[in-house]
């Protein structure tokens, strides 16, 4: 069941085109990144999906319009940053947001014990890290058991500690079986949480779909040696050897799925090739990213 | 609804300080201000505009703390409604409000209704200052020479609902509480008399001057030294002030305009 569809969705401010016709959908289930470069329009699309922006043109749907305009109730959402009032503390604060849910759970322990915040529950909001404001927000989104939660740039802004707490965190509410859609312009927290990704740039759709199907099935090659000269003749000669990269201290290589790196080492020592780094890799997100970002652009 | 949307509003600024303190202000300052009508009198006797009688007796007490409420209303209690949409929206909360689940229209609703609690709550306290001030200062009080003035409580509540709704109209539309309070003080105090004398000057010299928004719902509850001062005759005060039927039809008039472009303005713009 699509639980989210949008319909050539354009925001323009001015003659700027924040948004131009992008299209995509979410199904019931799904984990959706939605990964672009900074100003690509994924807080727009966001915006303008949860009703504080108003789209120049286009359409989006929820949940196939079975909440007849009070879908927002049944998603729970951290555009940008957390948005709490400051001299509230974390009860009061998410007493708010029950309120506006309509829903009937009085006691939050439970929701701030999975945010790490039960000790902190009494602090002011403004007394509260980064860290311990975008876990409040997380709490904030789980309130009346919603359907999707949608999660903006969750970790920008923390510490290495606070990205993997975040990283966790959101983890264990994917692990619940709920929508998510999250943007993002951090491709390795796309892949590491998302079962599907949507690629924007500049307001245009670049790509959607499974990230298993963005991810291509070749595998990425490292390969050193004391003589580069001589590899690089090797590596142009070995079959399933499609680009090569000089990196300075090695090469970096595309290469079919298929291709064994032992059984090229082994040829390569055999034709006199001494190997002193080989790593063979599945292609990330990253790469794919610049790539389908590059010939977008050359379009 | 309006229960809902109201407790709401009062769970978002129940621990504010700043409404704490404009509350207090507007508490204690409404009974303060009959101690400055004590200077007025002074005043006034030392220009030789005596008084016909004591400002603070019923049925003038209604007037003077009328008058009074009208500064104390607009001052503290507007100030008071700028504050809950600005700081709802510096601080993102308004965005947030209406991505949680609120429609648009909830959100401007419990402000709106807001702002009619607070109109009633001044005007209940006004009622309640008046009669025991009026109890306290006039000779041979009965309830009925106390409650002689009973049109000024409507009339009270009509000004300060269309203060407020003012207040809301500039506080969603400019949505920075620096700006929409300097507009809110500046209009009322130095804008609109000067709006005024201009119209006078070079388009028209006739009493629908009076008749620009917070001008009428000033007139409610003018200054009552100019009724009572022996040196203003009846003549000079029509010029001056609208009558009040005629100031109640036009603030309602205004005040709907009001209404209806803040709730416009809101439901138009970007979050």
């Amino acid at each position: 069941m699509d639980v989210l569809r949008v319909d050539n969705l354009s925001k323009h401010y001015g003659s700027l085109k924040a948004l131009d016709r992008l299209s995509f959908k979410v199904e019931s289930g799904q984990i959706m990144g939605l990964l672009g470069p900074n100003g690509s329009g994924k807080t727009t699309t966001l915006g303008i999906i949860l009703g504080i922006l108003k789209q120049t043109s286009g359409d989006f749907t929820w949940f196939q319009n079975q909440y007849a305009g009070r879908h927002r109730m049944h998603i729970g959402s951290i555009l940008e940053t957390p948005n709490f009032y400051p001299y509230l503390n974390a009860d009061d604060n998410l007493d708010i947001i029950r309120q506006i849910k309509n829903v009937d759970q009085k006691d939050f322990t439970e929701l701030l014990q999975l945010v790490k915040l039960e000790k902190r529950r009494t602090s002011a909001f403004r007394a509260y890290s980064l860290g311990m404001k975008q876990r409040l927000a997380i709490a904030a989104t789980l309130i009346g058991n919603p359907e999707i939660v949608i999660f903006d740039e969750p970790t920008n802004g923390l510490d290495p500690e606070g990205i993997a707490e975040v990283r966790n965190i959101l983890k264990e509410i994917a692990s619940r079986g709920k929508t998510v859609i999250m943007a993002s312009h951090i491709l390795d927290e796309v892949e590491k949480i998302c079962s599907h990704v949507t690629i924007i740039k500049k307001g245009k759709l670049l790509s959607t779909g499974p990230v298993g199907a963005i991810l291509n099935n070749d595998i990425t090659l490292e390969i050193g040696s004391t003589n580069a000269l001589r590899l690089k003749e090797f590596l142009q000669s070995y079959p399933g050897i499609n680009h090569i990269k000089d990196l300075g201290s090695h090469f970096e290589c595309t290469a079919e799925e298929s291709l064994q790196s032992a059984q090229l080492n082994l040829t390569a020592v055999k034709q006199g090739v001494e190997i002193n780094h080989l790593v063979s890799r599945k292609r990330r997100l990253e790469e794919e990213f610049l790539e389908i970002t590059k010939s977008a652009a050359n379009n | 609804m309006v229960l809902k949307l109201l407790k709401l509003e009062y769970s978002k600024f129940r621990k504010n300080s700043v409404i704490t303190l404009l509350a207090l202000f507007f508490i204690f300052f409404l009974p303060l201000s009959l101690y400055f009508g004590e200077f007025f009198k002074t005043l006034q006797q030392s220009v030789n505009m005596p008084l016909k009688i004591n400002i603070l007796s019923a049925p003038l007490i209604w007037d003077y703390l009328g008058y009074a409420g009208n500064w104390v209303v607009f001052f503290f209690l507007g100030v008071m409604v700028i504050y809950t949409v600005t700081i709802d929206a510096t601080t993102k909360t308004m965005r947030q409000n209406i991505i949680t689940g609120l429609s648009r229209k909830e959100y401007y609703l419990a402000k709106f209704f807001t702002v009619n609690v607070l109109a009633i709550a001044a005007t209940l306290y006004y009622f309640i200052l008046a009669l025991a001030f009026g109890w306290l200062n006039t000779k041979n009080v009965s309830l009925g020479s106390l409650m002689d003035n009973e049109m000024a409580i409507p009339r009270f509540w009509l000004m300060s609902f269309a203060y407020l709704n003012f207040a809301l109209l500039l506080a969603f539309y400019f949505r920075k509480p620096g700006i929409a309070v300097f507009v809110y003080l500046t209009y009322m105090i130095v804008g609109e008399p000067i709006i005024k004398l201009l119209i006078k000057k070079y388009i028209m010299e006739n009493k629908f001057v009076n008749y620009l928004p917070m001008n009428v719902a000033e007139d409610l509850m003018p200054f009552p030294v100019i009724k009572m001062a022996e040196g203003f005759g009846r003549k000079e005060v029509e010029e001056m002030l609208l009558p009040y039927a005629e100031a109640a039809l036009m603030t309602v008039i205004w005040t709907s305009i009001i209404i209806v472009t803040t709730y416009y303005i809101f439901n138009k713009r970007d979050i």
